[in-house]
């Protein structure tokens, strides 16, 4: 391997290193070796001269002493001696022998040595010989001077050895320094080197592990590709058992890998497909086909069914067959979605199929065109019907196919297409076509198709053919029109029987009313009273009919004028302030200030709905209160929608019923007529009525608790001066009935019992009465009497009915003395025709007391028709939030500033009296404060703050909603700062004018 | 002619006096009842114009105190309010000649005074 070279090198390179490092150190070793023999050999030649030396010395010093003492001791070794000197020198002569200086002298030290031997001989022998020549011998010099000579010799030859023993340690010290520095520069290259080589083992260890850590990853990635992916390989041998598996088998069949090897490859194929896939493998084998793929399923240990991919290659050595080499995928999934899709597409067929023959089935005609008019799906029935086929239709336009049988009728669906795609609305079309087989009626919707991107794409049409439907509609409009024209029958019949019953009513309650005044006995007066109560009932039956007839169908008409609310409750208030009374209930009347007092609609029907409502509370209340609050619900700048609410403290109604109430002859309970009487048509009548005004009704209760009825309705926003026109009835009730003795009326009427009641209940008033039988009866009397205040007309009378007799007396005559009209139908229309001849007013029959009381004090005490007499309380018009009519009234500017500055005073303090009362929680000062402010504001007359003060006033008396009370004095206190100025402003400038 | 006006709220008091002022009538003015029963017993005015609640002494006592004790026949015109319609019956009973219910117009009070006036002169 590459990575291994360079350390291979670098080993060899210490080896080498190591082998010149031991060769150079046994080379030193060997010449170390030799120097130290050297040395060795030059001290030998030392210690061998000194020998020599010391036995020459001892030898002398030998022959001295027997020269000296003639003892024989002495000389006794003196031959081994000898023997020695010379041996030694011989010894010498070796080692020196390679020296040839050293040799020469050692050849002169031989000779010095024998000669002094041989002196010394001579010496001995003179001893014994001469004892005194030797002695002279031995005092002569000679002896020493061998001596000497040997000495210098001998020191000279010690010299040089010494110098060359110095030299060869000189050599050696040398060697061995040599020998520690190679040795010191090996080691250091062997430690490099090992250091190299350490690194170098250290790097690829590192670069190993990492190249395996890889390749362990890479193994692993791979190996979970491999299971990932379901793949699984397997070895068989020629017969097709398994002799390798790997190990994801198991995820596959279930079975480990460990079970199946050895087994044959069949084990795992359901028995139907064994013979297939032994027969394609077989082939495969037989031809020496290198790679198969082939699908088939599996059986899994639990017996599930599971579908392979398999690759198959054929394994082969020395052009032999040994086996096959398998590539296993699961493809259970992906064959399973094969499925689902090519059952899908089946299905989709299926479904076109069905969706093909309901468009052919359908009795609809029905298609679909492009964005360009071309069609580009017809079904059937539009085949049929336009006797057309495919190819004559499908991609073509409307244009194309027309055969102009139709004219217009092409430009008309066309329109409507465009108006489809333009709008992406469906479109309805009902058009006649004239067909082969004749005229049809045919009713087409088109609507727009939608793309995925909710573009349109196209336009479906559903055409129907609809003559027979035609047909039997325009049969129902006349049949409709058929039954309209009995229902007008009906309502006539209605409002002819209830002008016949009337007439006969009129004459019984208004003779009860006089009988009843007349001295009776006390059983009379009981059946009297039963005869004018019963009466009554029936009147009000009778009209609550004709009213709910007349609403249901449809007849009865809402006015539209301008009216002041004002003259709606006022006489409201006063009428059911007398039931409280009589039935000892309290009763409270709140109209909120933001409630515009001018209003547009129909003041005729909210009386009505309020009349109804308040007779209905007042009916069922026996104890306890009644309330009637009037408050702004919402505003915008055209309409107000006021909130009307009655609430009662009486019986209440049960849940169950609440529902039923509103229907006609539904009261409460059963017995509820029996014991509180009515008609039962009165809440039916109320919510009709309400409902016709475009406002709604709604009721809550609690049994023995009481009810509240809300009633919400649309008003117009009128100023004053359009209600000065309109409707303006009297807002003074009372009793006047002295002021009018002395009066003129004249009755025109053809019904003498109507006659007599009438003429009855004037003279009562000490009014001078006339009478005439018919229309021209009056003209003629008129003509000769004009000294008359008021004329009561009949409507319908013989020979000259009211209405010509009206316009006549205005016309022909001139007059303008007041006619009031008395009708019995109460119809608008004929009402209306009553004013339109030039009546004042009118009265419906029966006619009540408190209705001709209210009349003769509006036409005999108000002298409208006398100048200088009438009220000036028009010319304010224009301040909505108050009213100093009353107050211009004083008519110089002095007293009006007086008056107006008293009230600047009073009112706010009178307030805050009031206030204060009021957080004492004393309630009677409270009721007479607020009375008193009432009269305050009677002058100037502040409309808010006024029914403001009428509420605490009441409230207060009755101990009732308490708590309201002074949050209502703050609101009114912060009301007049805002409103003081306004008054102050318009009193200058009204005044200005005087 | 000389009008007594008993009326204890001071806006409408003065209303009333300056408007019967302007028709050429003498006023006395007062804003209570004892008051007006003195002014009754010493001036012996034409008419009575009074308010129904009022201090000290309420209009009805006034009516009573004119028609029943000094059996006078000074005319009575009673001044109430919307609701005391039980206590001008009572008025009436007492022997009041006419009512006015309050808010009410000043020139219709000035009618109802000219006709009580000429009713009397009849």
């Amino acid at each position: 391997m590459k990575t291994y070279r360079p350390i291979l090198f670098v080993l060899l390179f210490a080896v080498a290193g190591v082998v010149l490092f031991l060769v150079t150190s046994w080379k030193d070793s060997q010449r170390f070796k030799q120097t130290q023999y050297w040395i060795n050999h030059t001290n030998e030649v030392i210690r061998q001269l000194d020998v020599i030396f010391n036995t020459v010395l001892a030898e002398e010093s030998n022959v001295r002493g027997y020269t000296i003492s003639g003892n024989n001791i002495f000389i006794w070794d003196i031959p081994a001696s000898n023997r020695k000197i010379l041996a030694t020198i011989e010894h010498t002569s070796d080692l020196v022998q390679n020296n040839p200086e050293q040799s020469l002298r050692l050849h002169r030290i031989r000779e010095l040595v024998q000669e002094k031997m041989s002196h010394h001989n001579s010496l001995i022998v003179l001893k014994t010989s001469n004892p005194d020549s030797a002695r002279t011998l031995v005092s002569s010099l000679y002896g020493k001077k061998i001596t000497d000579n040997l000495t210098a010799v001998l020191s000279e030859m010690k010299m040089i050895e010494n110098k060359l023993l110095q030299d060869r340690i000189n050599h050696n010290k040398e060697i061995a320094e040599k020998s520690f520095s190679n040795s010191l520069i090996g080691a250091l290259l062997i430690i490099l080197f090992i250091g190299i080589l350490s690194y170098r083992l250290i790097r690829d260890i590192k670069l190993r592990l990492n190249a395996e850590t890889q390749l362990k990853e890479s193994e692993t990635r791979y190996r979970q590709f491999v299971e990932n992916a379901g793949v699984i390989t397997y070895t068989t041998d020629q017969s097709g058992n398994f002799t390798f598996i790997s190990n994801q088998v198991e995820t596959l069949t279930g079975y480990p890998a460990d079970y199946l090897t050895g087994k044959h490859f069949t084990t795992l194929i359901p028995s139907d497909w064994t013979p297939i896939i032994a027969e394609k493998y077989y082939n495969q084998f037989k031809n020496r086909i290198r790679q198969t793929t082939l699908v088939f399923p599996i059986i899994h240990k639990s017996s599930e069914m599971r579908w392979v991919e398999q690759d198959a290659i054929l394994l082969e050595s020395n052009n032999m067959v040994r086996g096959f080499q398998c590539v296993v995928k699961d493809v259970t999934e992906r064959t399973r979605v094969e499925q689902k899709l090519r059952k899908a597409e089946e299905e989709k067929n299926e479904q076109q199929f069905r969706i093909q023959a309901i468009l052919d089935n359908t009795p609809l005609i029905i298609y679909i065109k492009d964005l360009e008019g071309r069609y580009t799906l017809v079904n059937k029935q539009f085949k049929e019907v336009f006797k057309v086929t495919d190819e004559q239709v499908i991609g073509k336009t409307l244009e194309e196919i027309d055969n102009n049988e139709n004219p217009g009728a092409g430009d008309r669906y066309k329109g409507a297409d465009l108006e489809v795609i333009h709008t992406g609305r469906p479109v309805e079309l009902e058009d006649v076509l004239k067909l082969d087989d004749g005229v049809h009626h045919l009713l087409t919707i088109k609507f727009p198709l939608f793309d995925k991107y909710n573009e349109i794409f196209g336009v479906s049409g559903f055409m129907k053919d609809i003559s027979e439907m035609v047909r039997y509609r325009e049969a129902l409009i006349e049949a409709r029109k058929a039954a309209e024209s009995a229902e007008m029958l009906q309502e006539q019949f209605l409002a002819n029987m209830s002008h016949e019953i009337r007439t006969p009513m009129n004459g019984i309650i208004g003779m009860s009313n006089l009988l009843i005044q007349t001295p009776l006995q006390q059983h009379q007066k009981e059946y009297l009273e039963i005869i004018r109560a019963s009466s009554e009932n029936l009147m009000v039956l009778i009209n609550d009919i004709l009213d709910l007839s007349k609403i249901k169908a449809g007849k009865i008409s809402m006015e539209q004028i301008a009216f002041d609310i004002d003259t709606i409750i006022q006489p409201l208030i006063a009428t059911f302030e007398l039931k409280a009374s009589e039935k000892n209930i309290g009763f409270s009347v709140s109209l909120y200030p933001d409630v515009p007092r001018f209003l547009t609609g129909d003041p005729y029907r909210l009386n009505q709905v309020l009349n109804n409502l308040l007779s209905n509370a007042f009916k069922f209340t026996e104890k306890g209160f009644v309330t009637m609050e009037i408050s702004l619900h919402k505003l915008d700048d055209e309409r107000a929608w006021v909130l009307l609410r009655i609430s009662d403290s009486g019986i209440g109604i049960k849940d169950e019923q609440l529902n039923y109430i509103f229907e006609s002859f539904a009261q409460a309970a059963s017995d509820t007529t029996r014991k509180y009487g009515g008609t039962g048509l009165g809440l039916a009548i109320t919510k009709k009525l309400v409902e016709i005004q475009d406002g709604s009704i709604s009721v809550t209760s609690q049994p023995n608790a009481g009810t509240t009825f809300n009633v919400i309705i649309p008003y117009g926003i009128a100023d004053e001066a359009e209600v000065t026109q309109a409707y303006r009835p009297d807002v003074m009730a009372g009793d006047t009935a002295h002021a009018f003795s002395g009066k003129r009326v004249l009755i025109v009427e053809d019904n003498e019992v109507n006659q007599r009641v009438l003429q009855l209940n004037l003279q009562k008033y000490n009014i001078d009465v006339a009478i005439v039988g018919d229309g021209s009866a009056a003209v003629d009397w008129l003509s000769n009497h004009r000294d008359i205040d008021l004329i009561f007309m009949d409507l319908h009378m013989p020979v000259m009915d009211g209405l010509q007799a009206t316009t006549c007396i205005r016309k022909d005559l001139g007059l303008t003395l007041p006619v009031v009209m008395l009708t019995a139908a109460a119809q608008k229309s004929e009402q209306q025709k009553c004013l339109d001849a030039g009546a004042d007013a009118y009265i419906t029959k029966p006619i009540s007391q408190q209705e001709l009381f209210n009349c003769l004090e509006k036409y005999l005490l108000n002298h409208h028709h006398q100048p200088g007499y009438v009220f000036e309380s028009d010319n304010n018009s224009g301040y909505t939030e108050f009213n100093i009519a009353e107050l211009m009234q004083l008519g110089d500017a002095e007293s009006i500033v007086m008056v107006y500055e008293l009230f600047e005073t009073t009112v706010p303090a009178g307030l805050q009296n009031l206030e204060e009362a009021a957080i004492r929680k004393d309630w009677k000062t409270v009721y007479e404060q607020a009375h008193k402010l009432k009269s305050s504001l009677a002058v100037i007359q502040v409309k808010g703050m006024l029914a403001a003060m009428g509420t605490i006033e009441n409230n207060a008396k009755q101990g009732i909603e308490l708590a309201s009370i002074l949050p209502m004095i703050q609101n009114s206190a912060a009301y007049i700062r805002q409103v003081m100025p306004k008054i102050r402003e318009a009193i200058e400038k009204e005044t200005a004018s005087l | 002619m000389k009008i007594l006006v008993a009326e204890d709220e001071p806006i409408m008091l003065k209303t009333i006096e300056l408007r019967l002022k302007k028709d050429g009538y003498e006023v006395i003015a007062v804003s209570d009842g004892r008051e007006a029963l003195k002014q009754i017993r010493e001036n012996t005015p034409d008419l009575l114009i009074t308010d129904i609640m009022m201090p000290y002494s309420s209009g009805l006592e006034l009516v009573g105190a004119v028609k029943q004790e000094l059996a006078s026949p000074i005319p009575v015109i009673i001044l109430s309010a919307m609701g005391q319609e039980d206590v001008v019956v009572k008025a009436f009973k007492l022997g009041a000649d006419d009512f006015l219910n309050k808010p009410f117009s000043p020139n219709e009070l000035s009618l109802r005074v000219k006709r009580l006036f000429g009713k009397v002169q009849q």
